[in-house]
C-alpha cells in the first residue's frame, strides 16, 4: 500500500497504480481524453498533467503513466495547470471546433471560444492517439496508425492504396473508445433487423435478462483474445479473478431418477415464404425482431427504427405466418394474436402517430384478460382486417405508393382486395418444434404427434406423462403454448417428477417380456424393435436381457424374435392354446 | 501545413556568407536579420520534425508558426507576443518529449532575447531576437 497526499487529503492506495487511478478513487477528477481503464495510454493529450512532489523536488508528470510511489504530494488542480490546461483545451477547440466532448471539457474550464485559427473546421480527430494504442497494444490488429499524408498527421491504415487495412478485424474497439468520435465503421447499415437477434452485443455478455446461473459467458467467436491472443481486458477489470478463458463447453454424465423434457420450440422461418419478402425486401422483420428493438435495454434503446434509422410512419402486423397454412403448419400457434396485439400497442405507444395494421384470419383471444387487451387494442385506433396477406412488394402502382412496402390483401369483411402502402411489416412467425425433436424421441422413447410435438401419455388424464416411464414433458415442447401455461404445466411436471423419486420404488407392470438365454441367438431384433429400450445386450452371454423396470409388457419382441425366445409372462403360446381351448368348451 | 523550403531574406543581400542558412550547429545571421523570420525559420524546422504524438507539441508549433508567419508578413496583431510566451512555456511544461519541450524553451529564449534587447515597445517585425547559441 501507498500513501499519497492529494490537494491536501492523503490517500491509501494500491502499489503499481497510476496516479489518474488513485486520484479517481479517492473521488478527485482529473481531465483525460486518451485514457481508458486498461489500455496502455499513449499520454498524448496531457490534460491529465498533475504537480508532483517526491523526494523535494517538484514537477509536471501525466496522471495517467506516472505510477504512485509512497509519500508522493501531489497537486491536480493548481492555478499553473488550470492555465495550462486551458491553453491544450484552446488549442484542441482550434483543431476539432465541432466535437461536443472537446466543448464540454472546454466549458468546464470556461474555455468558450479559442484565440488559434482553425484550419480545419470539419476535423473531428484530435489525433490523440487512443485508438491507435489500443488497436496495437491490446487488441494486436496493428491496423492503424499514425501516417503522414500530404504532409499532414492522421490516423488510418498503414498502405494508403484508398483500401480498408488487410489487418482490421472489425472488433470497433477503436471507434467506441473514440473519445471525439470521430471513427465510424463502414459496412453496417444504421439498423440491421435480422443482426438484432442474431448477434451478441457484445463478446462477453448475459446469456439472457434473468439467467440462471446470472453468469456472463464469453463468445469466442467475437473475443478478440479468442482471435488474437491478446486484449485480455476483462481479466484486468475483474476484481475477483474470475475470467476463465479456457473454459469450454462440455459434455456432463448424470444419473437422473426422473427426466423433464422442456426444450421449447423453434420459430418458422419466414424465408419459407418469400411472397412475404422477408430476408429480401429491407423493414420487413419478424415479431421477434421487433420484440428485441421495443426493449428499453435492447440495441435501439427501445425506439421503434426502419432501416435508415427513421421512424416508421405505418406498420403492418401480419398473423398466422406459417401457422394455419395447409402448405407449411395447420395448427394454430395460439400465442401470435395476443403478441401481434402487443406489436400494435407498443407501435402505438412508440410513435403515436402512426398507421397500423393487423391483419388477421381469425382473433383467437382466450385467455384470461386476454379479450379485454384486444379491445383495449381496437379502442386505439388500430385497423383489424380480416384477411390473410397474400404478398408483401415494393413495386408501386400509385404514386403514394412509392419507397414503400405494399402489402396486398382480401378484407374479406368488405370484400375487396385491399393495397396498404407501409413502412414496416412485422411477420407474426408459428411455433414449431425444434429441428432435433424428432431425435431427442428416439433417445428418450417419445411419440410425437402429426406437427411433431411430443406426445403426452394422456391429454386429461396424464397430461405431463409420456409412455416412457419417468420421462414428462412441459412447455411449447408439448404443443404452441403462452408462458402461463408453459408455467403450469412445467409445476405440474416438477411436482410429477417429485413424486416419482420421493416414493422411492417403482410400481412395475405385472406382465413384463422374458427372454430364454438357452434359445437367444444374440440377433438384437427385439433390441431394435422394443419401444421402451427396456432390452439391453449382455455382453458376456451374448444374449438379450429384459429390463424388468422398463418392461412395459407391450409384446413387440414376442412377436419379433425369430428364435421364439421371447415370452411374455402369463401369455406363453401354450397358455393362450389352452385359453382359447377352455373358452371353445364352455 | 505542407512542410516546404525556406529561403529567409537575410538583411544584406550582398553578404553571401549570411544570406545561407543551414539547419546544421552554427548558423550564421546578419545584424539586421529582422529576429521573426528567423524564429519562423527555426520554427519551420520544429513543425518539420514534430512527431505529432502529444498535443501540446503538434498543435502548439503549428499555431506558434501560423503567428510567426503573420508577424512576418508585417500583420501581427496586438497579443501575438503574449500568446507566443504563453505557447513557449506551456510547450515547455507539457510536451511529451524533449524536442517539444526544447522547441518550447527556444521561443521563450527568443522573447527573452527580444526583452532585453528591445528595452521600449517596438514595431512587430523586431520584437524578436536571435537566442544565443541558435
Amino acid at each position: 500500500m501507498a500513501h499519497v497526499t492529494i490537494n491536501g487529503h492523503t490517500v491509501e492506495c494500491d502499489d503499481g497504480i497510476t496516479i489518474l487511478e488513485a486520484a479517481r478513487k479517492a473521488g478527485i477528477d482529473i481531465p483525460a481524453l486518451c485514457s481508458h481503464p486498461g489500455i496502455k495510454s499513449p499520454a498524448s493529450c496531457r490534460l491529465c498533467t498533475v504537480e508532483v512532489t517526491a523526494r523535494g523536488r517538484t514537477r509536471l508528470v501525466t496522471a495517467c503513466t506516472q505510477r504512485v510511489a509512497d509519500g508522493m504530494e501531489l497537486h491536480t488542480d493548481t492555478e499553473q495547470l488550470r492555465h495550462y490546461r486551458v491553453l491544450l483545451l484552446e488549442l484542441l477547440l482550434s483543431r476539432c471546433p465541432n466535437v461536443p466532448a472537446v466543448r464540454e471539457l472546454a466549458q468546464h474550464y470556461g474555455v468558450t471560444e479559442t484565440r488559434f485559427e482553425s484550419h480545419v473546421p470539419e476535423e473531428n480527430c484530435a489525433l490523440c492517439g487512443l485508438c491507435v494504442s489500443v488497436c496495437q497494444n491490446l487488441v494486436g490488429a496493428k491496423a492503424i496508425d499514425f501516417v503522414k499524408r500530404n504532409g499532414r498527421l492522421e490516423i488510418g491504415p498503414r498502405s494508403d492504396n484508398g483500401k480498408p487495412s488487410a489487418d482490421c478485424i472489425a472488433c470497433g474497439a477503436c471507434a467506441m473508445l473514440c473519445p471525439t468520435g470521430a471513427i465510424t465503421i463502414h459496412g453496417y447499415p444504421p439498423v440491421d433487423h435480422r443482426e438484432l437477434t442474431s448477434a451478441t452485443p457484445r463478446a462477453i455478455y448475459v446469456p439472457f435478462a434473468q439467467a440462471v446461473p446470472n453468469i456472463p459467458v464469453i463468445d469466442s467467436e467475437s473475443c478478440i483474445h479468442a482471435k488474437t491472443g491478446k486484449c485480455g481486458l476483462c481479466d484486468q477489470v475483474c476484481d475477483r479473478d474470475a475470467i476463465q478463458h479456457d473454459q469450454y463447453e462440455e459434455t456432463i454424465e448424470l444419473d437422473v431418477g426422473a427426466i423433464i423434457v422442456a426444450t421449447g420450440f423453434e420459430l418458422f422461418d419466414p424465408l419459407e415464404m418469400p411472397q412475404y419478402g422477408y430476408g429480401r425486401l429491407p423493414n420487413v422483420i419478424t415479431a421477434l425482431e421487433f420484440e428485441t428493438m421495443s426493449n428499453a435495454g435492447g440495441p435501439t434503446h427501445g425506439e421503434i427504427l426502419l432501416t435508415d434509422g427513421s421512424s416508421p410512419q405505418s406498420v403492418a402486423i401480419i398473423h398466422c405466418v406459417g401457422s394455419r397454412d395447409e402448405n407449411h403448419n395447420e395448427y394454430c400457434s395460439s400465442v401470435c394474436c395476443m403478441y401481434s396485439l402487443k406489436c400494435a400497442h407498443l407501435v402505438r405507444e412508440k410513435v403515436p402517430a402512426a398507421g397500423i395494421y393487423e391483419l388477421y384470419i381469425d382473433m383467437r383471444a382466450t385467455g384470461k384478460g386476454y379479450e379485454e387487451f384486444y379491445k383495449r387494442v381496437l379502442s386505439e385506433d388500430v385497423t383489424f382486417i380480416r384477411g390473410k396477406a397474400a404478398e408483401v412488394t415494393d413495386v408501386a402502382e400509385q404514386p403514394d405508393e412509392d419507397g414503400k412496402l405494399i402489402v396486398t390483401c382480401e378484407d374479406t369483411l368488405i370484400g375487396e382486395i385491399r393495397r396498404l402502402p407501409v413502412d414496416m411489416v412485422v411477420l407474426s412467425p408459428a411455433l414449431k418444434p425444434r429441428a432435433d425433436a424428432p431425435e431427442l424421441a428416439r433417445t428418450l422413447g417419445l411419440s410425437c404427434t402429426d406437427g411433431g410435438f411430443f406426445l403426452e401419455k394422456h391429454p386429461k388424464l396424464a397430461p405431463v406423462a409420456t409412455s416412457n416411464d419417468g420421462v414428462f414433458i412441459a412447455g411449447a415442447c408439448q404443443g404452441p403454448k403462452d408462458i402461463p401455461a408453459s408455467v403450469a404445466q412445467a409445476s405440474a411436471a416438477a411436482m410429477e417428477a417429485t413424486a416419482l423419486i420421493d416414493a422411492g420404488s417403482v410400481t412395475l407392470e405385472p406382465i413384463v417380456a422374458h427372454i430364454d438365454e438357452e434359445t437367444c441367438g444374440g440377433c438384437k431384433t427385439c433390441m431394435n424393435s422394443c419401444p421402451y429400450d427396456a432390452i439391453q445386450f449382455d455382453e458376456e452371454k451374448a444374449v438379450c436381457v429384459v429390463q424388468e423396470v422398463l418392461c412395459k409388457g407391450c409384446g413387440t419382441c414376442v412377436a419379433s424374435c425369430p428364435a421364439g425366445a421371447a415370452s411374455q409372462e402369463g401369455f406363453e403360446d401354450m397358455q393362450l392354446a389352452a385359453e382359447i381351448e377352455a373358452v371353445l368348451d364352455s | 501545413m505542407a512542410p516546404r523550403r525556406y529561403e529567409p531574406t537575410l538583411g544584406d543581400a550582398s553578404n553571401e556568407v549570411n544570406s545561407r542558412m543551414p539547419a546544421t550547429d552554427t548558423t550564421a545571421v546578419g545584424e539586421k536579420t529582422p529576429s521573426v523570420d528567423l524564429t519562423e525559420y527555426f520554427y519551420e524546422f520544429w513543425h518539420d520534425k514534430c512527431c505529432g504524438e502529444c498535443i501540446p507539441c503538434r498543435e502548439g508549433t503549428e499555431q506558434i508558426l501560423t503567428i510567426l508567419e503573420r508577424m512576418s508578413q508585417g500583420h501581427g496583431r496586438e497579443h501575438d507576443t503574449h500568446e507566443l510566451e504563453e505557447l513557449g512555456d506551456f510547450m515547455a511544461a507539457t510536451s511529451k518529449c524533449g524536442l517539444g519541450k526544447k522547441a518550447g524553451k527556444h521561443l521563450l529564449s527568443a522573447l527573452r532575447g527580444s526583452a532585453e534587447h528591445q528595452p521600449t515597445p517596438v514595431k512587430q517585425e523586431d520584437v524578436l531576437s536571435v537566442p544565443a547559441g541558435g
